[in-house]
């Protein structure tokens, strides 16, 4: 371990790592602080941008990104009352509250600090469980991978979405887009409708920069323009030692909460944050407090979205499982790079792996240093009116799409997918479901079919394989079990109602 | 049977907009639909499977195309049997739209006028038009010159 971080140092140390983390950071804050963006849009822009790179410095740059993106997310939801981003939506509620009463600074610094600790416990589990678990995931065979995409997937669709049937109506609409492109054990067209474009399969980041960015393009139109104020002079952020001392035990509790929801594969920083937040009122000695101004009630949900950075690249790195939407996108920039998420990337790409955990460190220390120092940049970019920032993100989704493989035809593939996630949006259908699916639909038709070769064609594989059984059980599970909490809840308000 | 579209008594904001949600959840839902009938039959064409113990091409395609029909049905029954709620006019959908069908021209534009000078109209124009005003020439040039300056020259990213 120690000689892999040692690795690891190279490229974070060396002038083009330092300066790839503190823009990917910089800009992680701002794509976080502008209510719309977020850590998912901001990567798959910024993707093409590291295409000329070094693997190891472009991985940085954009997981420096996340890091700062999911901080950010608080800083206009405690000035605006308007989360940056879905995982802030927790923080509007106590972090207003506290604006309100004429502490914006004493808000920022506990959202801050918290993000700052959370980040730090995320990446500490990162280095501590991610090679372990690697060294487990060597063993696995088709049977194994096979279940755990199905586990991965059966989790997001059921647990991401309002309605059940959403959820999964979006994520089979991802698996049928995966099966676009040439077969994969008998290497034959499928789906393509003669267009050599679609012969590699539906290009993975052209659909994400469609349904991310785009998308957002015509969302933000929607919306029309913020009405909010923000105040601009704040007159510091640092926290009194006190409130250091006070909030110690909440941002622990918060950042292992994270880190924990980060593992789960699908499951990211907005249901992280609000668990936190949940627990943290549950045993608090002035629940009552909470809703009014709580510092508690900022620091825990703010800790948790920033730990589950490191948590969500636990599975994506020993895996090839995304922990969560972002590390899908993420997962994209590291196939675009022709490294292949897993645990063979451990000895494949070491410089790359390694430089991660270490990167994600120093990003954490970046993001403290650049948030306190640099706010009033930060303050005034909430002020950036969406009449500018709609033709910006669309010319950057222009520019992306193409830049992936010189094709025109990818940018109009870009639009395509722009018009089809706002549609879906606008509905209320979740997008997560979708990326994943288009993540994990290959492994799961690729070991499905390996697997049966393997058994000459009994299915009795999946049964008889021990971690295969127990994932599909745990998939089965999480399938049903927001169809469980729903009858109950059902009944708990019907004798009531 | 609740009608599709009728417009229902719903009792003030929390109904707003409900119907149309409504509407577009069944008008997914057939969408989704024709999408997976068409699929269904674009398997048609795929070769059967050459090894007698791989499933081939077909099978995996198969079971998206039955699970996307059922889905689709549920999605627009559970819609459909959903209380009914207030119809209201969208106008920003219309904004939305008009952006729509200028970011086509605009792509379709590029390999016509060349990139920097469609983008450079496009811009100003989105800007001047979503009400940004004097914003629009500033942010074109800006975005051009940072798009030549930073992507192109520096980092070396394609541009159209």
């Amino acid at each position: 371990m120690i000689e892999g971080l040692l690795i690891g140092l190279g490229p974070v140390l060396s002038w083009a790592g330092i300066a790839a983390i503190v823009a990917g950071v910089a800009i992680g804050i701002i794509v976080g602080a502008l209510p719309g963006l977020g850590p998912s849009l901001g990567i798959a822009l910024l993707i093409p941008l590291t295409w000329d790179m070094q693997p190891a410095i472009g991985m940085l740059m954009l997981i420096s990104l996340y890091m700062g993106a999911e901080y950010g997310g608080s800083i206009s939801a405690i000035l605006i009352s308007t989360p940056g981003t879905a995982a802030a939506t927790a923080t509007v509620i106590d972090g207003y509250a506290l604006n309100r009463q004429g502490h914006p600074g004493r808000a920022l610094g506990a959202s801050l600090s918290a993000s700052t600790v959370g980040g730090l416990v995320g990446a500490l589990f990162l280095i501590g469980l991610a090679a372990p678990l690697a060294q487990i995931a060597l063993s696995f065979g088709p049977p194994e991978y096979f279940a755990l995409g199905v586990f991965g997937l059966a989790i997001v669709s059921s647990l991401s979405a309002e309605s059940p049937v959403k959820g999964w109506i979006v994520a089979v609409l991802g698996l049928a887009f995966v099966t676009v492109g040439v077969d994969p054990i008998l290497g034959m067209d499928r789906f393509t409708f003669g267009r050599i474009e679609l012969m590699e399969g539906m290009p993975f980041l052209t659909a994400l920069i469609g349904l991310f960015a785009v998308a957002e393009v015509f969302n933000m139109v929607d919306q029309g323009e913020r009405t909010q104020k923000v105040r601009t002079s704040i007159a510091s952020i640092f926290l009194s030692l006190a409130d250091l001392r006070r909030l110690a035990p909440t941002m622990i509790r918060g950042a292992v909460i994270g880190t924990v929801v980060g593992i789960i594969p699908g499951v990211g920083a907005g249901v992280g944050s609000w668990i936190a937040y949940d627990q943290e009122k549950r045993f608090a000695k002035h629940p009552e407090t909470f809703g009014h101004g709580a510092i508690e009630g900022i620091a825990a949900p703010e800790a948790a979205n920033n730990a589950t950075v490191g948590g969500a690249l636990i599975p994506m790195l020993a895996l090839g499982i995304p922990g969560s939407a972002t590390t899908a996108v993420l997962m994209g920039a590291l196939i675009m790079h022709g490294l292949q998420p897993g645990p063979q990337i451990f000895d494949r790409a070491p410089d790359v792996v390694y430089g991660l955990f270490v990167g994600l460190l120093v990003s954490v220390v970046v993001m403290y240093v650049l948030g306190s120092l640099a706010m009033p940049i930060w303050v005034r970019m909430i002020a950036v009116p969406n009449a500018v920032l709609a033709p910006v993100v669309f010319g950057l989704a222009m520019i992306g799409s193409y830049a992936l493989r010189n094709l025109m035809f990818d940018v109009w593939l870009a639009l395509g997918f722009g018009v089809l996630g706002y549609v879906l949006k606008k509905f209320s259908f979740p997008l997560a479901p979708m990326i994943l699916a288009m993540v994990l639909g290959y492994m799961i038709e690729a070991n499905f079919r390996r697997s049966l070769l393997m058994s000459s064609g009994s299915m009795d594989i999946f049964a008889t394989q021990p971690i295969s059984a127990v994932f599909l059980l745990l998939a089965v599970l999480s399938f049903f079990w927001p169809l469980v909490r729903a009858w109950q809840r059902r009944r708990a308000v019907s004798p009531a109602g | 049977m609740a009608v599709p579209g009728s417009i229902g008594s719903g009792d003030g904001a929390a109904c707003r907009g409900d119907g149309i949600l409504r509407i577009g959840t069944i008008a997914v839902g057939c969408a989704t639909l024709a999408f997976s009938l068409a699929y269904l039959h674009a398997i048609g064409d795929l070769p059967a499977p050459l090894d007698p113990e791989d499933i081939g091409p077909r099978r995996f395609p198969n079971i998206i195309a039955v699970l996307l029909v059922v889905l689709s049905l549920l999605l627009i029954a559970e819609a459909w049997f959903r209380g009914k709620g207030e119809l209201v006019k969208d106008p920003a959908t219309w904004r939305a739209g008009a952006l729509f069908l200028l970011c086509v021209a605009y792509v379709a534009a590029v390999p016509l006028a060349g990139y920097l000078v469609a983008t450079l109209i496009w811009i100003a124009a989105a800007v001047w038009l979503l009400g940004g005003r004097w914003l629009a020439p500033v942010t074109a040039v800006g975005f051009v010159a940072f798009i030549y300056g930073v992507f192109e020259q520096v980092l070396g990213v394609p541009v159209p």
